[in-house]
């Protein structure tokens, strides 16, 4: 069964549709600054989705407010506003901080006087991403919340294609969100892993990740779906592996054993060997054994002059939505015939057999690679296709 | 659906670890909860059923929702007659949770607000990540296959289920362990309190299907190890799943167990999803009010269509509208269906089979 | 060594010791006491990992107020006990 993305709609630090972040890809500008949304100790550069106040829920639920923003985008650009409600649909989000009772202001009341107004736990209860998109729309089906780290909506993604190949829906809506959060920024500056200066990654000098917040949701349909509806076909999902290194709470296996894994069953998933691929949008977070694992991997599998990049010095590390993101600029870059200058790339390192691209590259192949690697050994590849011909019908 | 044979389960709840103690807990009957420090009253797990060297070597620093999650999954695994050592690449694992591991998120905020931000435990940071139990999990087994860490209000393990039999349709694995874990903590307990209806004697009313039930919170987890391979049959099998707002259940089921846990508002819903004067259970007066406990009252019903026995529900339910044993019944069991429902209106139905 | 570095140095050890035993897991439980002072954090002594290397520089933070720039320079610090309780001894002002 082919899946098909007839929709996708996103949001972060690039840009809160798919023009403005093509044009800050293209120029290769990067939008970072201190922390804003709360006060903070930590000086680092985040990726904050700037003037976004699109509520449709209290505000204090930033993540699902974000997640709905990205959804209207992706229902729209599919033509499907209106046309899901009191149906039976799949909604796969993934997401970190979006699942955790963390309201900072709750919590502090809390600590301090042992009580503390419900107001923070209430929206709490109304966040559950998947739950909440389906309420919003009026439709029932598969429900999940994908809470898998850095590779949560590139599982959310595959979950939603293995239900749907399992005929447990034609349509599903995919990706993930997370909003900018103290307890990331604090955790992650407390393993050593935030960089103070903008992030740099698979770079010889990297030294860190950057924190940054956003939105994906991909509207994937089956060919049935599809053909009925006339709807246009932006590229197929041919594969989807995922796979745990089973090695450490928070390093990657040195060997990138769970991420060959993952990327030789998307491959295999596909029916496409290795030298098929045109370009691999990297997990490339900046930090030391990140970049190295991954550019171990990916130099074994594809060889030293594979395209590549990591776009998080576009968007910052956005935790549970990186997956979906860049999910949609792998789609963006397949359509448009170019992918970006890794941001933050200038030496490579001599420990690592490859260097991404240095400034916005032509590609011309149809293929095209997502690799997402997560806490907890969490390792999920994707295998994009462009098709032969966009308009109706696969 | 094909049948979704259960090969292995492990369980860890406050009346013990395993499933033996889970049976005995069954034919005991309601036994008080414990109170905190404040004074709550929950069914909360004794630390020594947290301590095993042997299960918990290679995962030292898990928090205490990763131990309970690792001994519960390692014991299905153990159930089906497989220790650990053996490495399994063709395993999937799936956590579901509701609240995941928020007593280590608190204890993160409490070392932010004491300590500031600058000095804050990356180690708690990582442990409240939802997935790091699912990550143990992993690592105990030596499992390097799909993991993955879902977490709903409504569900949950209903949802991770289907997930499962979908992921053994596909031959993306041989065999999944699935199964849910939740924790209690003073915050948690606090919050509960403030919002449900808690049982100041310490007995739930899940059969009374009352507006506003009574709950005492409890903790634990359950695992299944489950195969689309009959030959691993050990108690019987999923045959069924339905959820959604229009599903309904079954009429030809020997038992309805309800999955009635005193957090989700009104079960007076409970009246029109099963019918008036059918046999039916709810066991939440063993384990406690858990949003998850779905898996738990699936455990109970494995055991039940193993040794062809239906547990007395724990606490008289006076008033309840359906048939409830007050002693142990030994009956023909071929069916048992658990149900759950969801404030938004939606509903659960999980079929379990003896064979098929 | 003057009696009273020598002094303050059991002191650090000691301390170090109760800190490492109640903020790193250790599944055996371990008695503070029963660590040698010349035990090999890393590897083959108590076994610690990078996520532990990190834990400890919390410890120095919350409990000696000190700051490990560098996790490169951490190595050498990091060694054993002792090397540990020097770095402690060396980067704490006295009056």
């Amino acid at each position: 069964m082919k899946i098909a993305v007839t929709g996708l709609g996103l949001m972060s630090a690039a840009g809160q549709n798919e023009t403005v972040t093509l044009d800050n890809f293209n120029a290769g500008q990067r939008h970072a600054g201190p922390v804003s949304l709360f006060p903070s100790e930590i000086q680092a550069p985040v990726f904050e989705v700037k003037n976004f106040a699109r509520n449709y829920f209290p505000a204090r639920l930033r993540t699902l407010n974000l997640c709905l923003a990205a959804l209207e985008e992706a229902l729209q650009n599919a033509g499907l506003e209106k046309a899901l409600r009191g149906k039976r649909i799949g909604v796969a989000m993934g997401t970190t901080i979006g699942s955790i009772l963390n309201d900072f202001e709750f919590y502090r009341k809390y600590h301090e006087k042992g009580s503390a107004p419900m107001d923070a736990v209430n929206a709490y209860l109304q966040g559950n991403l998947a739950s909440a998109i389906h309420a919003f729309l009026g439709t029932d089906g598969p429900s999940m919340t994908v809470v898998n780290a850095c590779a949560s909506s590139t599982d959310a993604i595959g979950i939603a294609m293995s239900w749907m190949k399992s005929g447990l829906c034609d349509i599903a809506l995919a990706g993930g969100a997370d909003e900018m959060s103290r307890i990331p920024l604090c955790g992650f500056n407390s393993l050593g892993i935030l960089s103070r200066t903008l992030s740099a990654p698979f770079d010889r000098d990297r030294n860190g990740l950057n924190l940054g917040e956003g939105a994906a949701v991909l509207v994937l349909e089956n060919e049935d779906s599809v053909q009925k509806r006339g709807a246009t076909t932006r590229a197929l999902i041919r594969g989807y592996g995922t796979c745990n290194d089973a090695y450490h709470l928070t390093s990657p296996d040195p060997q990138g054993a769970g991420l060959i894994n993952a990327i030789t069953r998307a491959l295999g998933e596909a029916e496409l060997p290795p030298p098929e691929i045109t370009f691999i949008n990297a997990h490339g977070t900046g930090t030391q054994d990140n970049d190295a694992v991954e550019g171990l991997v990916l130099s074994r599998l594809f060889g030293p002059k594979i395209k590549f990049l990591s776009t998080k010095g576009y968007t910052g590390h956005t935790l549970g939505a990186a997956g979906g993101l860049e999910a949609c600029f792998s789609i963006l870059a397949l359509e448009n015939g170019w992918i970006p200058a890794s941001a933050g790339f200038q030496n490579q390192d001599a420990g690592i057999p490859l260097a991404p691209v240095r400034e916005r590259t032509t590609i011309q192949g149809r293929f095209a690679l997502s690799t997402s690697l997560g806490f907890g050994g969490c390792n999920a590849a994707l295998l994009i296709e462009r098709p032969k011909k966009t308009g109706l019908g696969l | 659906m094909k049948p979704l044979f259960i090969a292995g389960i492990g369980i860890v709840c406050a009346r013990g670890r395993g499933l033996d103690q889970f049976e005995k807990a069954l034919q005991e009957g309601w036994v008080a909860p414990t109170p905190s420090k404040e004074g709550r009253l929950a069914y909360r797990i004794a630390d020594a059923d947290l301590m095993d060297r042997h299960a918990l070597k290679d995962v030292r620093r898990a928090d205490r929702f990763g131990r309970l999650t690792v001994l519960a999954a390692h014991d299905a695994l153990s159930d089906n007659g497989v220790g650990p050592e053996t490495v399994r690449p063709a395993t999937g694992i799936i956590v579901a949770t509701a609240f995941g591991s928020h007593a280590t998120t608190f204890k993160f905020l409490d070392g932010v607000i004491d300590y500031g931000e600058g000095n804050v435990s990356p180690t708690t940071f990582a442990h409240s990540i939802h997935n790091s139990a699912a990550s143990y999990i992993a690592g105990a087994i030596g499992c390097q296959g799909p993991t993955v860490t879902v977490t709903s209000f409504s569900f949950s393990f209903q949802q991770a289920l289907l997930l499962a039999y979908v992921w053994l349709q596909e031959g993306r694995v041989q065999q999944v362990l699935v199964g849910v874990s939740e924790e209690c903590s003073t915050p948690m307990e606090y919050i509960c309190a403030q919002k449900l209806s808690m049982a100041a004697d310490g007995k739930m009313n899940p059969l009374s299907c009352l507006d506003q039930p009574k709950v005492v919170l409890g903790e634990g987890s359950v695992f299944f190890l489950v195969t689309l391979d009959e030959g691993q049959k050990k108690y019987g099998a999923f045959s069924e799943i339905r959820i959604g707002k229009e599903v309904q259940g079954w009429a030809d089921v020997d038992l309805s167990i309800l999955s009635a846990h005193g957090m989700g508002g009104s079960e007076k819903i409970y009246e029109s999803v099963v019918k008036k004067e059918a046999p039916a259970a709810a066991y939440s007066g063993i384990y406690g009010g858990m949003l998850t406990s779905g898996a738990f009252e699936c455990a109970a019903a494995a055991l039940m269509l193993k040794h062809q026995v239906r547990y007395a529900s724990p606490v008289f339910q006076a008033g309840s509208p359906f048939k409830v044993d007050e002693k142990a019944v030994r009956a023909p069991l071929q069916a048992i269906q658990c149900v759950a429902h969801h404030c938004d209106g939606k509903r659960a139905f999980i079929k379990m089979v003896s064979s098929c | 060594m003057s009696l009273d570095k020598e002094t303050e140095l059991t002191a650090i050890r000691k301390k170090l010791k109760e800190l490492l035993v109640s903020n790193l897991a250790f599944l055996d439980d371990l008695n503070p006491a029963d660590i040698k002072d010349d035990e090999v954090l890393f590897g083959e002594g108590l076994g610690l990992d990078s996520l532990d290397a990190v834990e400890i520089v919390v410890v120095l933070q919350r409990h000696f107020g000190l700051q490990v720039k560098d996790m490169k320079e951490g190595r050498a610090i990091f060694y054993s006990i002792d090397t540990l309780s020097r770095y402690i001894y060396d980067n704490t002002p006295r009056i």
